[in-house]
C-alpha cells in the first residue's frame, strides 16, 4: 500500500515515476469503475471504460492543473468518456440496456437484481453504485455528484425506492 | 393494514436503511413500523435489497483485481518505448475519403491473411466445442459488423457480411448510412476486389491459388469462432442480449492476432438454447495502445439462401480500375525489400514492432504530418502492400522457433552497426540484418557483442 497522498503521487508521475501512477490506479479504480457502471449499466463495458479512463488520464496528466485534484479530474474524465460512449452508441443503446450480465455461479441470486439495475435510470443507478462500491458513504456520493450530503441521502433513498419497485416487478414476472 | 400515513412513512423508510434519519424521525418511524406489518415488510425487503447489493459488489472483487492488472498493463503499454506525440498540421489526408477507403481495402487483405499466420491451438474437450463445430460446419452466413477506431476523423463503420463456402465473400461497408465500399473475395477469379461507388473506382488484388482458401477462411466469422478453441479462454457467465439468454467466453491476447495487433480481447456470446452465436465482440490494440479498434459481429443468420449473383462485383462500365496489386511473395528477399520500402516512405524509420497495424499506424501518423496528392497515396498503398511480406516472413520465423528478434523501435536506417533483425540458422549461427539492411551471418558470441550496442 503506497502511503503517499494523491498529490505526492501525481508529482512523482510528472517526474517520470510510472509506478506512482499505478498506485493511483490501485487506489481509485473501484471508484472510477462505480461511476462507469453507474452510467453505462454494463459491467463488461464498464471494465473496458475504466481501463480507457486511466490510460487517458495517464497520457493527459500534463493537463491536470492541481496535483491534489487528481480524483475529481479523473472522475470527470470518466463521466465525459461514459457519456460520449452512450451518445455514440445511442443507436445500439436498447441492445446495451438489455445486456444484463449474470455471473455463471451466482445467476440465481443476482439475476433479478441485474435486470432491475439495468432498468434503473442513470440518475438513481449512479448514486447506488457509488455508495456500494465506495465504502457505503453518502459523503462520497455527494462529492462525486457534486451535490450536498443531504441531497445525496435523498437521491439514495429515491434510488432504493425505485430499485424496490423494479425488483417487485421482476418478482411478478 | 396500510393507513394514510403509510405512504408518507414509506418515503422515509429507505433513509432509515441507510442510517440517514435524525433520531426523532427514526423513533417516529420505528413506532409506526412496530404497528404496521405492511410497512415492516417493506423495511425487510429494503434491508434484503441492501444485503443483495453488498453481495453483488462483493461478487466483483475478483474482477476488480483482474481489472487493476489490466489497467496497469495498459498504462505500461501507453508509456512504452517509441511513444511519440504527433502534432497534426495542415490537411489531414486520413479524412480524405478515397484515401481512407482504399487504405482500408488494402489493409483488410492484410487482416485476412494475418489471421492465418499461426497454427490453430489444440481442441479442448468442452461443451463449447459443439458450438464451434456447428458454426464451422455451416455452409454460409450473413451478419452485421460494427467497428470503430480511435484514428482522427469519424471512423465508425457498419457493414453487412455474406460468406458462402461455395461462392466467396462479400462485405458491404457503410459510413453515415451510405454504402462506401464493397469488398469481394472471389475464388473463381482468384482475386480480392474492392468497389468504391462514390469514386466510381475499384481495385483488385490478385491472390495466389494457395491463398484463396486461406483468405476465405480468414474472412469468416466461422474461423474467428474456431479461434476460441484456445484453451486459455475464460467463461463470462450469462447475460440477456436483445431478449436472448446468451453464454459467453473471452480470449485475451490470442496468438492468432500477434502479427496483426499487439494485443486485445475477443468475446463470444452464444444463444444458450440454439448454440448459435449472438454477438462476437472485441477490441484490438496496436502501436503501444495508440491504435484501438473495437468491433462487434451481430445479427447472425446461418445457412440462409445466398444466390451466386450476390457475389458478382457491381463494377459499372464507367468505373476506373484505380489500383491493381499482387499479393507479395513471402520470403527473405521480399521481407527485406518490404523493410526498405517502409524506411523509404517513413524517412528512415522501420516498423516499431513486427506488427502490421503498428506499422500502418506509424504510416497514418506520417501521412498526417505530410500532405501529398491522392495519386501518391495510391502509390504508397501499393508500396505498403509490399511491406506486408515482412510481417508474414517474421510470423513464419516465429512459428518455426528460430530465436528471432526484431529491434525496429530502436534502430533506424542510419544505424549501420546495430542489429535490426536476426534469427538463428540450422547450424547455430545467426542471420543478422543491420539498420542499413546489410546482411551478415555471425556466431552467437558475435551476436551477443552486437546486441550489447543497444
Amino acid at each position: 500500500m503506497d502511503e503517499r497522498t494523491d498529490s505526492q503521487l501525481v508529482a512523482a508521475c510528472r517526474k517520470g515515476d510510472r509506478e506512482a501512477y499505478e498506485s493511483l490506479v490501485r487506489r481509485h479504480s473501484r471508484y472510477i469503475y462505480a461511476i462507469c457502471l453507474g452510467i453505462l449499466g454494463s459491467p463488461t463495458d464498464s471494465e473496458d471504460m475504466t481501463q480507457e479512463v486511466f490510460v487517458k488520464g495517464f497520457t493527459r496528466l500534463g493537463k491536470l492543473r492541481e496535483d491534489g485534484q487528481f480524483l475529481a479530474w479523473i472522475a470527470q474524465i470518466a463521466r465525459n468518456q461514459c457519456r460520449d460512449f452512450v451518445k455514440v452508441h445511442s443507436r445500439r443503446r436498447t441492445l446495451l440496456e438489455q445486456q444484463i450480465p449474470i455471473d455463471a455461479d451466482e445467476s440465481a441470486d443476482f439475476h433479478e437484481l441485474h435486470t432491475a439495475l439495468a432498468r434503473l435510470p442513470e440518475t438513481y443507478r449512479l448514486p447506488l453504485m457509488l455508495y456500494y462500491f465506495d465504502g457505503q458513504s453518502s459523503e462520497s456520493v455527494a462529492r462525486a455528484l457534486n451535490i450536498s450530503q443531504a441531497g445525496a441521502c435523498t437521491r439514495l433513498s429515491r434510488a432504493r425506492r425505485e430499485l424496490r419497485k423494479l425488483l417487485e416487478k421482476e418478482a411478478d414476472r | 393494514m396500510m393507513d394514510e400515513r403509510c405512504s408518507e412513512y414509506r418515503d422515509r423508510i429507505p433513509a432509515l436503511v441507510s442510517g440517514d434519519l435524525p433520531a426523532d424521525e427514526r423513533e417516529q418511524i420505528e413506532g409506526h413500523l412496530s404497528q404496521c406489518a405492511v410497512c415492516h415488510a417493506y423495511l425487510d425487503a429494503l434491508e434484503e435489497d441492501d444485503r443483495l447489493l453488498e453481495g453483488f459488489v462483493e461478487s466483483f472483487e475478483e474482477n476488480m483485481r483482474d481489472l487493476e492488472h489490466r489497467i496497469v498493463g495498459a498504462v505500461r503499454d501507453a508509456a512504452g518505448p517509441g511513444k511519440v506525440s504527433v502534432t497534426v498540421t495542415g490537411a489531414d489526408p486520413a479524412r480524405n475519403r478515397r484515401f481512407r477507403i482504399l487504405a482500408a481495402a488494402a489493409s483488410v487483405v492484410f487482416l485476412l491473411l494475418a489471421w492465418q499466420l499461426f497454427n490453430r491451438p489444440p481442441l479442448v474437450p468442452i461443451a463449447w466445442a459443439e458450438v464451434i463445430t456447428q458454426v464451422v460446419e455451416a455452409h454460409n452466413y450473413v451478419c452485421r459488423v460494427w467497428s470503430d477506431t480511435n484514428l482522427p476523423g469519424d471512423n465508425e463503420q457498419e457493414s453487412v457480411r455474406y460468406l458462402s463456402k461455395e461462392f466467396g465473400f462479400r462485405n458491404d461497408i457503410y459510413a453515415d448510412d451510405r454504402l462506401v465500399l464493397t469488398e469481394y473475395i472471389l475464388p473463381s477469379e482468384r482475386a480480392f476486389i474492392g468497389v468504391v461507388p462514390d469514386d466510381e473506382a475499384w481495385m483488385r488484388i490478385w491472390l495466389r491459388d494457395s491463398e484463396i482458401e486461406e483468405v476465405l477462411r480468414g474472412s469468416s466469422a466461422q474461423e474467428m469462432v474456431a479461434d476460441f478453441r484456445s484453451a486459455s479462454y475464460r467463461e463470462l457467465g450469462q447475460k440477456r442480449i436483445d431478449g436472448i439468454m446468451a453464454s459467453g467466453i473471452e480470449v485475451q491476447d490470442p496468438d492468432f492476432i500477434k502479427s496483426f495487433f499487439e494485443g486485445g480481447w475477443m468475446r463470444l456470446w452464444v444463444d444458450v438454447e440454439t448454440n448459435w452465436p449472438v454477438i462476437m465482440e472485441g477490441k484490438w490494440t496496436a502501436d503501444g495502445g495508440r491504435l484501438q479498434i473495437r468491433f462487434e459481429f451481430t445479427d447472425f443468420q446461418w445457412n440462409v439462401d445466398l444466390p451466386p449473383e450476390m457475389f458478382e462485383p457491381d463494377i459499372r462500365r464507367n468505373y476506373e480500375l484505380a489500383l491493381e496489386l499482387d499479393i507479395p511473395v513471402v520470403d527473405e528477399q521480399h521481407a527485406i525489400e518490404g523493410l526498405r520500402v517502409f524506411a523509404d516512405i517513413m524517412r528512415g524509420h522501420y516498423p516499431k514492432r513486427p506488427v502490421i497495424m503498428t506499422a500502418l499506424n506509424q504510416y497514418f501518423d506520417e501521412r498526417r504530418i505530410r500532405s501529398r496528392s491522392q495519386r501518391q497515396s495510391l502509390r504508397e498503398i501499393e508500396q505498403l502492400n509490399r511491406v506486408r511480406s515482412m510481417f508474414e516472413f517474421y510470423g513464419d520465423l516465429l512459428k518455426e522457433g528460430n530465436d528471432v528478434a526484431y529491434h525496429g523501435a530502436r534502430v533506424m536506417r542510419r544505424d549501420f552497426d546495430k542489429v535490426l533483425l536476426r534469427w538463428q540458422l540450422p547450424d547455430g549461427n545467426y542471420r543478422v540484418y543491420y539498420g542499413d539492411l546489410r546482411q551478415e551471418t555471425v556466431s552467437p558470441e558475435r551476436l551477443a557483442e552486437l546486441e550489447r550496442r543497444f
